[in-house]
């Protein structure tokens, strides 16, 4: 640790989100760092204050008036701290509420190149807006009574059916899988298009191509380019092709900037594909277009190197797109390090917790207001999946664009009609700051966020042929954290869909109910010790274990019978049939053995189907302020067919959490007292084996290092 | 009808889009630059008026204007078109400008050469419109065609009286009005005489209503309006439909979408809200005051504007969710002596907030359209159904208690003022 960071005893820590300013005040308490108070406020972003540190005073006002300690004096922020304790001595900040960075992913096939090159982009917040590719062959009606050549300034902006996500009509496009790119467009629609009588310049069929993959890069007016293609050592001669498109949209852009005086939003192109073809490309771009060299993302046709895209993307986002949040420059000379994207400061957190424990293979879903995030980090590789303008509030709409009816129908336990669930997302998408005030809107805001996570999830897995391996599930984000608990456990397994760690079939469920996940990452740029310590202590609420019973069976089999044995000799016992989700109190500070009679056709991560399972001595499982939940429901969920009977089979679900709360107060139980706070860091646990296994298998983990007491003794 | 009236909307869309990134909403509260609330009774309103680029104010501090008075004048540039020549007339970049009649800079009439190519396979492009040849490229074989400038007047919009002058660029115009903001429409500014349609706040239009006596008025709705009540509003040359709510399937069908997920694709265009409307010109102008579905307009809202029946109004539906923050207004004058000496309303940041006894607006959207009164302040709770932290209200709405987040309303009178004009028969169509 640098000296400069040795004198912080407190800090102030904002995350400026599209809806809500939060700031954490982090104090040297007993010589660790941890988490005193928080203030929220309204962000503050649009006229009548364009500011957003409006917002973060509002917010360490806030602040002074739950702990009563003067962090202010005239509005501007004490700095540092003062002798009489008053002020802080440091602030930092990130933010995820500035615009997000609208690219075109180009490829040489559209299912493989442009579509890797779409998902890299997803690293930080992006709106993926269109995918070129040299067989996009598209359709050329809607140019059918244009004359050819002629390029309208603006003319397709006012296209209202113009189709934006490369994943929103993703499954209806035919599959194309062209032997030689160069010969794609032979015998093609543009061939047919020449034969009908329209005057093209030289090669007809490749000029078509070419002016409708400009024609849709300057209706799109991207900020970024990003283009991939052509594994290392493959031949390139198309890509040139495609990098003919992007200077040919930048002369028609420069000329029409020229003609009307008008500066035009400049575009920047990054090529991530082929290394030999970056020499030949930097001649023909030569000083044209700004233009980066990243390494390949796929240097080989099976493998795929997402890093050094993803790290341009995020340095371009952070230079050009983070300074238009209003107040951006006030915030930054606030600052003690430069403000940074609420998704690096999650992203990396996620990180942290991956490489903290050997064993630890974390999924973070982020689910905000106007941008969604899920990151994936074991201890050799970091994914993640970001989405702009895809969120609860701001973003609601465009999750309902992208999901069906039917799939959202289908989360609640009562009838609905299609109307009330359009108008929900569109009068949420007008008034953004409104919450869920009745249970009913809590439950449809719910089915949103569980189809908004389920998309995140299969963009986020396209590539992973067998889905990614996780024990650690973390929820964070408004509208999972500002929910009941069981609701925000239960969105998360009915969004995500956890299939179990592949071993043990268990996975640690956990939620950033302090909102510090953000704050923690931010912090680690000025100083990771005390990011440590925020993160081991104070950030996440452990909400209990999950047992994931796989296997098909008819609804109301029974999957798996239940036994728990607490260390005080309590034995609790469970009967969880197919299709249902069972709760078994059990405090996060509480260990107990598992056993788990497994019915004929159900398994438990790598067991036997039908074996029985047990915990391994010394292995046993924790709880949480829920407990341990046995999720019996099959993957994907299983639905019964009938609505009414599949509406029961949802309020059932619900109704576990009050069931068990219930009958934890007729026995005198206090299994859910401690259902506030976030617990001790604790190991994971769960390490499920079967009885014959029980005495040869000891899973191995690497005990957490505790940090160094850090700062000046009081 | 008067001529005054004829003419339709006040400003080509182009330069209300210009005008809303140059200067936002332009109204504001006269006292400061204070925010407007959603609903604001009888306040002094300053009311920015740009040109979309440099020209000539010709009006004067203190001098009175209508709606459709002339504030300013200046010369539109065209937007340019470009076209690939070398690629039309089948020449090399370099070649294609020595087929080019006349020097950059010239003017060409409506179907005249601007180059021909010669000899076998000879080829002719015209002007497709009366256009400068402002660029010729020989690197690229582009050229641009810009349309001749074309005179612009910004109108008043409002009523009232000049109070400054932004020199040449526009004015300020200050009145006393009553001022409210809608939840979304589309459309531009437009002025025109209310006439109310519905008798009631739960009222929809009737199809049959929208006669030709509704031609060039404001038509004032209670609940929602389908597709039909739409169209047939353009047909008659209606000016405004400001209405409680709109169902999405109407809307979509009126404004043609064929795939109802590209119109969900909300932010893709700047925020702007519906989407395709902002580049075009609308037949007429709507304002939705409470939100998507079938619900009434807020009671208060509706009888405030019952009072202004046969009055002239002015309203603009331009509405952008984010970046540049805009929902559509509707500007009602004050005429009576009656009003401006017996209510007055003053705005500040506390007002906002409910407290015991404040009349509230409900916009979530199970009780989106209700109104009721803040009956107390409950403390604040989390981990419970709402679930969220938020400061919660007491609200009493037709009888029944709620207990709703401080996010899910919106105050529209503070205990202690003067409640909204008392209606009267005459004022009913």
């Amino acid at each position: 640790m640098s000296s400069r960071f040795v004198n912080i005893e407190s800090v102030l820590v904002a995350d400026c989100g599209s809806n809500t300013t939060r700031v954490a005040l982090i104090e040297v308490v007993d010589q660790a760092y941890r988490f005193v108070a928080r203030g929220e406020a309204p962000s503050t972003l649009e006229a009548p204050f364009p500011d957003v540190t409006i917002g973060v005073i509002n917010a360490i006002g806030a602040i002074e008036s739950t702990t009563g300690r003067r962090l202010l004096l005239g509005g501007k922020l004490i700095l540092p701290q003062q002798e009489d304790g008053t002020g802080v001595d440091a602030f930092v900040a990130s933010s995820s509420a500035a615009e997000p960075l609208r690219v075109i992913a180009a490829g040489l096939i559209r299912e493989v190149s442009a579509i890797s090159a779409a998902r890299a982009s997803h690293s930080t917040y992006t709106t993926v807006l269109d995918t070129i590719s040299l067989d996009d062959y598209g359709d050329f009606n809607d140019d059918e009574n244009g004359t050819p050549g002629v390029l309208e300034a603006n003319r397709a902006l006012d296209d209202p059916e113009a189709e934006f996500s490369p994943f929103a009509n993703y499954k209806d496009r035919p599959t194309i899988f062209p032997p030689d790119p160069d010969n794609l467009n032979r015998d093609n629609k543009a061939r047919r298009k020449k034969t009908q009588g329209i005057k093209l310049f030289g090669d007809g069929k490749r000029l078509a191509w070419k002016e409708r993959q400009v024609a849709k890069l300057r209706r799109l007016a991207p900020n970024v380019i990003v283009m991939s293609g052509s594994s290392d050592g493959a031949p390139f001669g198309s890509l040139l092709d495609l990098v003919e498109v992007v200077l040919e949209t930048n002369r028609q852009e420069a000329l029409l900037a020229l003609a009307t005086n008008e500066n035009r939003r400049p575009t920047t192109f990054i090529f991530a594909g082929n290394k030999a073809a970056q020499d030949k490309i930097v001649e023909k771009v030569a000083g044209q277009v700004e233009t980066f060299m990243v390494d390949n993302i796929r240097p080989q046709p099976d493998q795929e190197n997402l890093a050094p895209l993803q790290q341009q993307l995020a340095a371009l986002y952070q230079e050009r797109l983070l300074p238009s949040l209003p107040g951006y420059r006030r915030l930054n000379e606030l600052s003690n390090s430069p403000v940074t994207t609420t998704c690096e400061a999650v992203g990396l957190i996620t990180q942290f917790l991956a490489k903290d424990v050997a064993s630890n293979r974390v999924l973070t879903a982020d689910l905000g207001g106007a941008n969604s995030a899920l990151f994936y980090a074991d201890d050799q590789q970091f994914t993640s999946m970001v989405r702009g303008g895809f969120g609860l509030s701001f973003g609601l709409s465009n999750v309902l664009a992208e999901t069906t009816l039917q799939n959202l129908v289908r989360w609640l336990p009562f009838p609905i009609q299609n109307d009330e669930l359009i108008h929900y997302a569109l009068n949420k998408t007008l008034r953004p700051h409104i919450l869920p005030a009745t249970e009913r809107e809590l439950f449809i805001e719910g089915a949103f966020g569980r189809e908004a996570l389920h998309h995140l999830l299969a963009e986020l897995t396209r590539e992973a042929s067998s889905g990614h391996d996780y024990n650690r599930l973390i929820g964070a984000g408004g509208p999972l954290v500002n929910v009941p608990l069981w609701q925000a456990a239960l969105l998360l397994l009915d969004g995500l869909q956890p299939p179990g760690a592949r071993d043990s079939g268990v996975i640690e469920l956990e939620l950033d109910s302090t909102m510090l996940m953000a704050a923690a990452g931010t912090l680690a740029k000025l100083n990771p010790n005390a990011a440590t310590y925020l993160f081991r202590y104070d950030c996440l609420h452990r909400l209990g274990a999950v047992v994931v019973v796989q296997g098909e069976a008819s609804l109301g089999n029974l999957a798996a019978t239940i036994t728990l044995r607490q260390a005080d000799g309590r034995v609790k016992e469970a009967r969880v049939p197919y299709g249902s989700v069972a709760l078994l109190p059990l405090r996060a500070d509480e260990k107990a053995s598992l056993e788990i009679q497994l019915g004929n056709a159900f398994r438990v991560g790598s067991s036997e189907r039908g074996a029985i399972v047990n915990t391994a001595p010394g292995k046993e499982i924790s709880g949480g302020a829920l407990g341990l939940i046995i999720d019996a429901r099959g993957r994907p969920i299983k639905f019964a067919a009938d609505p009414t009977a599949r509406q029961e089979q949802v309020a059932g679900w619900y109704n576990v959490y009050k069931a068990a709360v219930q009958q934890a107060e007729e026995e005198g139980s206090h299994d859910f007292a401690t259902a506030s706070g976030p617990a001790q860091p604790v190991q994971p646990t769960g390490s499920l084996i079967t009885a014959s296994e029980a005495r040869g298998l000891q899973k191995t983990s690497q005990s957490p290092e505790k940090p160094k007491p850090v700062g000046r003794k009081k | 009808m008067s001529a005054k009236y004829s003419d339709g909307a006040s400003a080509s869309p182009g330069s209300i889009i210009k005008q809303a990134q140059v200067s936002g909403s332009g109204v504001r509260a006269a006292a400061g630059n204070q925010y407007l609330p959603v609903l604001a009774q009888n306040v002094t309103l300053r009311v920015e008026r740009r040109l979309p680029s440099l020209g000539e104010v010709v009006v004067a501090p203190g001098q009175r204007v209508d709606s459709d008075s002339i504030l300013g004048r200046t010369l539109l540039p065209g937007r340019p078109r470009v076209y690939n020549l070398a690629e039309i007339m089948e020449v090399s970049p370099r070649d294609m400008t020595r087929l080019i009649k006349k020097p950059v800079g010239s003017t060409f009439a409506k179907n005249e050469v601007v180059a021909a190519r010669k000899g076998f396979g000879s080829l002719q492009f015209k002007a497709p419109f009366e256009a400068i040849l402002s660029i010729a490229d020989s690197a690229t074989g582009y050229i641009s065609l810009t349309p001749q400038p074309e005179p612009y007047n910004l109108e008043a919009y409002v009523r009232g009286q000049v109070a400054d002058i932004i020199p040449s660029y526009g004015a300020t115009i200050q009145l006393q009005a009553s001022y409210a903001r809608g939840a979304f429409g589309f459309g531009g500014e437009r002025y025109g005489v209310l006439r109310v349609l519905a008798t009631k706040p739960t009222d929809a239009i009737d199809p049959a209503a929208i006669d030709p006596r509704t031609t060039f008025f404001i038509l004032l709705g209670g609940s929602f309006i389908t597709a039909e009540v739409l169209r047939r509003a353009v047909e008659l040359k209606v000016r405004g439909i400001i209405t409680g709510s709109i169902r999405e399937e109407e809307l979509t069908k009126f404004l043609e979408y064929r795939q109802r997920e590209a119109f969900y694709r909300v932010g893709q265009h700047a925020w702007r809200f519906p989407a395709d409307l902002s580049g075009q010109d609308s037949p007429l102008t709507l304002v939705v005051t409470e939100g998507f579905g079938m619900r009434p307009m807020a009671s208060r809202l509706f009888e405030m504007l019952l009072g202004h029946d046969g009055e002239e109004l002015s309203i603009d539906g331009t509405t952008r969710l984010r970046r540049g923050w805009q929902r559509p207004e509707i500007v009602m004058p004050v005429v009576t002596s009656r009003e401006i000496s017996q209510l007055s309303t003053k705005l500040g940041a506390a007002d906002h907030l409910p407290k015991p006894g404040s009349t509230v607006r409900l916009i979530n959207p199970t009780y989106l359209g209700a109104m009721g009164q803040v009956i107390s302040l409950p403390p604040s709770r989390r981990g419970v159904s709402p679930g969220q932290l938020d400061r919660l209200a007491e609200v009493e709405v037709s009888g029944k208690r709620l207990v709703l987040p401080f996010a899910d309303i919106e105050v529209i009178e503070q205990p202690g003022q003067a409640p909204a004009p008392t209606v009267t028969s005459r004022q009913l169509v």
